[in-house]
């Protein structure tokens, strides 16, 4: 514990000189008051690939806005889908070709003028790149004058999603190599200046079609937790996202604001037992304690998530049974939740016993315990290991959490309990975790290519 | 890479899940939620996560700073701020930062 202080501590210091280091670069930390620093992670971190949503830039699960590039569709407050440059667009009755008409008055930040063709570029780019939003039920994006006609392999009524997904690039001298550099785009904003590792600086685009931001420029800091609060206490940012672990801190000048997100935690429990089945690329399948449904049941029903939430989360978040949070449309009722006493009734039916006396139940010489993988970079998902592997201990069951990097996590991901991060408007996602067919080795290579944006 | 192959890694094999999850593609997505729904309680019938639940996204905000909170957007993963950028202002143009 007292180590982790420690560099805290010096996480802080440093980031204490990196923001003086800036500021002074700047001539001060004041600004004028329509222009705007901040430190947030909207977007996920700092873009490998810089703004460039080919490479996935403003796609982070469906639901964020590009900024810098417009979008075919947006959503509005209230979830419903409202036109950004779309005219308007048809969906044919079999769900396999979606039409779209692009509006005919917007320019990019080179002056050069958007059309069908641009779009349609965009998505035929952004399939073969694979590294955003899913485009894997898209055959082709084809312009046809005005309009851009995109047909599918199969029936797929979330593509309307993916018409919110991808930032539109102009086709006439895109490099995917070079453009995340210097992005041009027909956003609110074009960028000004990335200094990596740093920050990197928006300014207003003044021929944007849309509704006029007030804000001129933006400056947004690329800072770890530590030093994104250190940087509030401060006074050096308008706007710092902090994880919950700060969220009842207090700070002059400062209030904190809090929204209800899609974004759930779950931990995956592998449904088969070890049968020496491999995934193509080689990693162990299957787990013979969670391999018995009684031992995953026991843990969805006995497990307390309120405390949990009130714990781990600091009590800014909602309990969820099912994985589907509340605002979404195929949201449906809550499960069991804390039912100890039950969850041990059914470890007992199945044949779970402490044979020896150590709390821990035991069945055909087998002990129930696994372990469960967190990032350690995410504080909120080790609470959760932590606290989930202390409640389990009531049920009977020995969980070891395990905190390590994804390339840590990666060889026991199908073998071992993982904390995962979903979130997702788009109900595709139910496919993404269910779906036998994306699982199995057979269609392994298929799948492979879907997305690189979870964390 | 992060997540490279994260899809179903419980590996639910689970033909009523796969079967509904066509049917949902099939129909009009307002009616195609009621099948995602079901999808997702068949699959959780056989409780291949333990859902834990969502968390809120928090954030410090500059006394001086109006991010219009009754206009934001869902919060998918990562969240998005900015998605209401549009409406965010200075209220008290005096007040540094």
């Amino acid at each position: 514990m007292e180590t982790k202080y420690i560099i805290g501590a010096i996480i802080a210091v440093i980031a204490i000189v990196g923001i003086a280091a800036v500021a002074l670069g700047g001539g001060s930390t004041e600004h004028a008051p329509n222009e705007l620093v901040t430190c947030v992670a909207a977007h996920g971190e700092e873009p490998e690939f810089g703004f460039d949503p080919m490479h996935g830039w403003g796609y982070h699960d469906s639901g964020t806005d590009p900024l810098i590039q417009s979008t075919i569709l947006k959503r509005d407050k209230d979830n419903n889908f409202v036109n950004d440059l779309a005219k308007d667009y048809t969906i044919s009755d079999d769900l396999k070709t979606y039409t779209v008409t692009i509006r005919d008055d917007v320019k990019f930040t080179d002056g050069s003028k958007l059309t069908a063709k641009d779009v349609a570029f965009s998505y035929n780019k952004a399939k073969e790149l694979g590294e955003g939003a899913d485009l894997s039920s898209m055959k082709e994006a084809k312009a046809d004058g005005n309009k851009v006609v995109f047909t599918l392999n199969k029936s797929d009524s979330t593509f309307i999603n993916k018409l919110t997904d991808v930032g539109i690039v102009p086709e006439a001298g895109y490099n995917e190599d070079t453009y995340g550099q210097n992005p041009i785009g027909s956003g609110p904003y074009k960028l000004a200046q990335w200094d990596k590792g740093q920050q990197f600086i928006l300014e207003k685009n003044p021929d944007y079609y849309g509704k006029e931001p007030y804000f001129e420029k933006i400056t947004n800091l690329f800072l770890d937790s530590d030093a994104a609060f250190a940087a509030v206490k401060n006074g050096d940012v308008d706007i710092a996202e902090v994880p919950v672990a700060y969220a009842n801190e207090t700070v002059d000048g400062y209030h904190m604001e809090y929204f209800d997100s899609v974004d759930v935690r779950g931990i995956s429990l592998p449904t088969q037992n070890d049968t020496g089945l491999k995934s193509e690329d080689n990693i162990t399948v299957g787990n013979n304690v969670t391999g018995d449904p009684a031992i995953r049941e026991a843990l969805s029903i006995g497990i307390d998530r309120q405390k949990l939430v009130d714990g781990s989360l600091n009590g800014f978040g909602d309990v969820c049974t099912n994985g589907v949070a509340k605002q979404l449309p195929w949201s449906y009722d809550q499960g069991k939740d804390g039912q100890v006493d039950e969850a041990k009734s059914v470890l007992a039916a199945a044949g779970w016993k402490d044979t020896d006396g150590d709390g821990i139940v035991e069945k055909d010489g087998q002990k129930a315990a696994f372990s469960i993988y967190y990032n350690a970079k995410a504080t909120e998902r080790q609470a959760i290991a932590v606290a989930v592997a202390e409640q389990a201990k009531e049920i009977g069951i020995e969980i070891t959490p395990e905190g390590g990097s994804w390339d840590d996590i990666d060889p026991v991901k199908f073998s071992q309990g993982v904390v995962w991060g979903f979130g997702s408007a788009d109900p595709y996602s139910i496919e993404h975790q269910y779906d036998s067919r994306v699982a199995w080795p057979v269609w392994v290579t298929t799948t492979l290519n879907i997305s690189t944006t979870v964390q | 890479m992060a997540g490279v192959g994260y899809d179903n890694p419980e590996y639910l094999n689970d033909s009523a899940v796969d079967s509904l999850i066509d049917t949902a593609m099939g129909q009009d997505i307002n009616a195609s939620y009621s099948t995602w729904s079901q999808a997702s309680q068949q699959a959780n019938s056989n409780y291949p996560y333990l859902w834990i639940g969502t968390m809120d996204y928090t954030y410090f905000v500059s006394d001086s700073l109006d991010i219009s909170n009754s206009t934001h957007l869902i919060y998918p993963h990562g969240g998005d701020i900015w998605g209401n950028i549009y409406d965010w202002n200075r209220i008290n143009e005096t007040a540094e930062a």
